[in-house]
């Protein structure tokens, strides 16, 4: 950080600043930040990047609007001028407001939190972080048709000060590690992709080599399998069980994202869309047998927020209890109009983004089936397995996400694998149709969830267990 | 820069090495609820160091452009490098001689006035956007958008005579529509993107007009049957395609066989009547510079000739593997998560093989031929999550979320909704038979595309 000033007085600095120039409310994040990103394809170091920063972002409420502004030059002058600039930008967005924003009253936290790390990444020397991954992918190259294999390791570390007008104090060293293995096979015209990502806040043990290696060749032969499957038919409207490798993106994609509350107000119109059940609050979803929640203080996920952007403590939100709706992802701002605590629900990529409502591990919670049994007792159907990515309409209630494998279920049991399958739905049918919930819960990490103008990509933990619901599989477009 | 360059290089540490400073000033507001919810501004200045010995790269980036910030950011590059870990490559930086062309003059992709927008001025841009949409149709009861300035100063040198310096603003106008009329609700959108004052000031309410057009128009729609219709897809719900099919001609991926231009080089990938260019100087181009971020002059290149494949694009790194010369496509851009969504020039990360503008060329037809001449088709308004199923395939799904319309017998009869664009790129690129005059650029959520409108027969969509 700066030689001469350290993190708290910075914010002191700019607090007194926004509070001098009439703000109502103020929130100084700063932090410092460094991302080592590590990206290996065959036997080549692709790129390698060690990307370091250091700044300021700071947040008002002046005149009934939000203003905001961030630097990276942190002498005083500069820090000053920034927060002129916050203020200034509040002032010219309140001016045209007719209604000003209000937040929701909360008890000043103070804290100290440091992500518990086993192996600090910087203590891996370079040259064997790059020869594990050039392990990884000698080993994804299980046959020539695997023509290209990636192998990727990302650590972020961040130490964040967070003080506001109010008398928070959240100061928080956080450090997440995660890895990306990639196969692409082709062969007589056939192309499949097999991927899988691994990782979680701590230090080098989430992405622990050794595990890392030792799943590479899995991998590398699920896309030869899949090369040589068939191409998936029409298959239509089925019963479909999801294991949790599957499941997670879709749970990110029609729980997450329509659970963020300004979704749900409509603010997110103009980027990522709405959310279907506006106005559903207390309403039934889904079956029974569905209760989801978003969590942040679950050490070890990649979704790991003990604390959010406005020094809010996450704590546990039930989003879906039992099938019914009952509650969404809140900023402060948001719990005040929706007349709810805020839930600790704001995040942004760093101090020089705005803090924007994100999911932290989002997730579907355990019912008391074992997995095998779900599939034992499906008499026709479908099982997939990992997810090449989603396509989802505006208001997360038409969903499209492709799996990796898809398996029949014949009489209860597991058969032929199809390539290229297509996975559709309506969220509320495929909710109401959940009947089979299992209890292995599995959160898994999603790497580049993206949202806010400019996009702000972060880490956040999905998952659920293996279920059973219906949906329609249809075959790519080849 | 020059005092960081010669000091680093008096070292002698490493064979090559290039230094790359960027600063942007970055200004927007965020619409909500018909109004601005808040305003925000980010001012961010960077470095970024790549050295080069014995065949291995290290990169390192620092976030000031000070002398001890670029010896951090070479320290970390250089050990990197000194590491010696994966394969040695046979690379180099980039060289003058690695283009195409010779320098050509500096364009000015910069406009002052824009560079000089306040936060006042834009609110107030915003607001007359925000009224021009509520006055258009007395159903529109929400508005979300944003406006965006970005300007931006980089410049790049290396041990291998480059030295390159531009400067360059853009801004970018977005505002969605909710229109309601009884139980009926549906939504509408429009954007500017632009590098000039006088563009943006005179177009701002014609965004909220448009948005509200569509808007209004996608009321009370039906839900098609599944089936394979002609398309006409219009400038507004072109980004994504475009990003994806420029993603096709990017030599990297070609190289890499992720392509479904791979193997088609001097092959029919598309119909006659197509032609693309990627053009990193497109006037007015979002992604226009004088010099891409390896310090090598941008320039026209022709991708696609009345559907034949001619050309992929390139930065120095792809030009060496495929035996060309670079086409001043090596940009630094954000590859995956970790590194800063900022707008403007990046210095996060090292350059790599990127488009600037993707262009599909206007042809000879008139938009109101097209819809007259569609015996059964939709206008396609507005489309969200389009997804690559499977990049060497082509294959791709895409959502319409809105101001899409069913066209029977040449005459445009109501709206469309509730399925999905369920079909391959190159049987899109194939199948168009039609190509208008207009040509617009169009941008969301920080993509832009650069397209006229086109009709392309028999495409799949699956409404469920």
């Amino acid at each position: 950080m700066n030689n001469t000033i350290s993190m708290d007085d910075l914010a002191d600095l700019i607090l007194e600043k926004a509070s001098k120039e009439g703000a109502t409310y103020c929130e100084a994040r700063v932090e410092e930040f460094s991302n080592e990103t590590i990206n290996v394809e065959g036997r080549l170091l692709k790129s390698s990047f060690d990307y370091s920063s250091k700044g300021v972002g700071i947040r008002v409420i002046a005149d009934g609007a939000w203003g905001f502004s961030s630097t990276t030059k942190l002498d005083n002058l500069s820090i000053e001028d920034a927060a002129g600039h916050a203020m200034k930008m509040a002032r010219s967005a309140g001016v045209r407001r007719k209604t000003p924003v209000t937040i929701r009253k909360v008890k000043p936290a103070r804290d100290n939190v440091v992500t518990r790390v086993k192996q600090k990444f910087s203590d891996v020397d370079f040259r064997d972080k790059v020869s594990a991954l050039v392990e990884c992918n000698r080993r994804l190259k299980v046959s020539d048709e695997v023509i290209k294999t990636t192998a990727t390791m990302v650590e972020v570390k961040s130490h964040k000060y967070i003080a506001t007008s109010e008398g928070a104090r959240i100061n928080f060293k956080h450090s997440m590690a995660f890895s990306t293995l990639s196969a692409f096979g082709f062969s007589s015209g056939v192309s499949e992709l097999a991927t899988l990502e691994a990782g979680g806040s701590g230090g080098y043990e989430a992405v622990e080599s050794g595990l890392l290696i030792h799943s590479s060749e899995s991998v590398g032969q699920r896309v030869v399998r899949l090369l040589k499957a068939k191409a998936c038919p029409n298959i239509g409207e089925t019963p479909i069980v999801m294991d949790p490798s599957f499941l997670a993106l879709l749970v990110h994609e029609i729980i997450g994202h329509p659970s963020e509350a300004d979704r749900v107000l409509g603010w997110e119109y103009g980027w990522g869309g709405g959310s279907w059940w506006q106005g559903m609050l207390r309403q039934e979803v889904g079956s029974e047998l569905l209760s989801a929640v978003d969590e942040g203080d679950i050490k070890g996920t990649l979704g790991y927020t003990p604390y959010d952007d406005e020094a809010v403590k996450c704590a546990r939100t039930y989003l879906i209890r039992k099938g019914r709706l009952v509650g969404h992802i809140q900023s402060r701002q948001t719990a005040e109009m929706f007349g709810v605590d805020a839930t600790g629900g704001m995040r942004s990529f760093s101090f020089d983004s705005v803090p924007l409502i994100r999911m932290s591990n989002t997730f579907i919670l355990g019912g008391d089936w074992k997995s095998e049994e779900i599939i034992r007792e499906t008499k026709d159907g479908v099982f997939v397995k990992y997810y090449v990515g989603p396509s989802i309409d505006d208001k997360r209630f038409r969903w499209t996400v492709t799996p990796q494998e898809t398996y029949l279920i014949k009489n209860g049991e597991v058969s032929e694998l199809y390539r290229g399958a297509v996975v559709m739905g309506v969220a509320p049918d495929f909710f109401r149709s959940i009947d089979a919930v299992g209890e292995d819960v599995t959160i898994l990490p999603l790497t580049g969830c993206g949202k806010g103008d400019p996009e702000q990509l972060i880490c956040v933990g999905n998952g659920g267990p293996t279920l059973r619901s219906r949906a329609t599989i249809v075959p790519r477009g080849e | 820069m020059e005092r960081v360059f010669e000091e680093l290089s008096r070292r002698n540490e490493v064979d090559q090495l290039e230094i790359y400073c960027s600063s942007n000033r970055i200004m927007a507001i965020r619409i909500v609820n018909t109004e601005i919810l808040e305003s925000k501004l980010n001012m961010d200045s960077g470095i970024g160091v790549r050295v080069l010995k014995d065949g291995f790269i290290g990169y390192a980036s620092g976030t000031s452009l000070t002398i001890e910030a670029a010896r951090e950011a070479y320290g970390k590059a250089t050990k990197v490098a000194n590491s010696k870990m994966g394969e040695k490559e046979n690379i180099s930086f980039a060289r003058p001689s690695d283009s195409k062309i010779e320098r050509l003059p500096n364009s000015s992709f910069s406009d002052d006035r824009v560079r000089d927008l306040q936060d006042e001025e834009l609110a107030g841009l915003g607001k007359r956007m925000i009224d021009s949409a509520l006055a258009h149709d007395r159903r529109v009861y929400d508005c979300s958008g944003s406006i965006t300035v970005v300007g931006y100063e980089f410049a790049t040198v290396n041990s291998n005579g480059i030295d390159s310096h531009d400067l360059g603003d853009y801004v970018y106008a977005t505002l969605t529509s909710m229109t309601k009329d009884g139980d009926l609700i549906a939504q509408g959108f429009d954007t500017l993107v632009t590098r000039k004052y006088s563009k943006l000031v005179e177009g701002v309410e014609h965004v909220g007009e448009k948005s509200a057009e569509m808007s209004a128009g996608s009321l009370g729609p039906k839900q098609p049957p599944s089936g394979k219709y002609d398309m006409i897809y219009t400038p507004s719900c072109m980004s994504l395609t475009m990003r994806n099919l420029a993603g096709m001609a990017n030599a990297q991926r070609v190289h890499d066989g992720l392509s479904m231009f791979t193997e088609y080089l001097g092959r029919q990938v598309a119909s006659d009547v197509v032609s693309v260019v990627e053009d990193g100087r497109f006037e007015d181009g979002k992604g226009s510079a004088t010099f891409d971020d390896e310090g090598l002059p941008t320039m026209r290149t022709v991708i696609i000739e009345n559907g034949l494949l001619k050309s992929f694009f390139h930065d120095s790194y792809t030009s060496k593997m495929f035996g060309v010369r670079s086409t001043g496509n090596g940009f630094r851009v954000l590859t995956q998560v970790g590194g800063s969504t900022l707008e403007g020039k990046r210095y996060d990360f090292p350059p790599t093989c990127s488009s600037a503008n993707f262009v599909i060329l206007p042809g000879d037809s008139n938009e109101e031929e097209i819809i007259q001449d569609t015996k059964r088709g939709i206008i396609i308004g507005w489309t969200r999550y389009e997804r690559l199923l499977n990049s060497r395939a082509g294959a791709f799904t895409s959502n319409a979320r809105s101001g899409n319309l069913m066209v029977e017998n040449g005459e445009v009869k109501y709206p469309v909704h509730g399925f999905r664009i369920h079909d391959n790129y190159m049987n899109l690129l194939k199948s168009i038979d039609l190509v208008a005059k207009n040509l617009e650029q169009k941008g969301h959520w920080g993509t832009a595309s650069i397209s006229p409108t086109f009709r392309t027969r028999a495409i799949q969509i699956i409404s469920i």
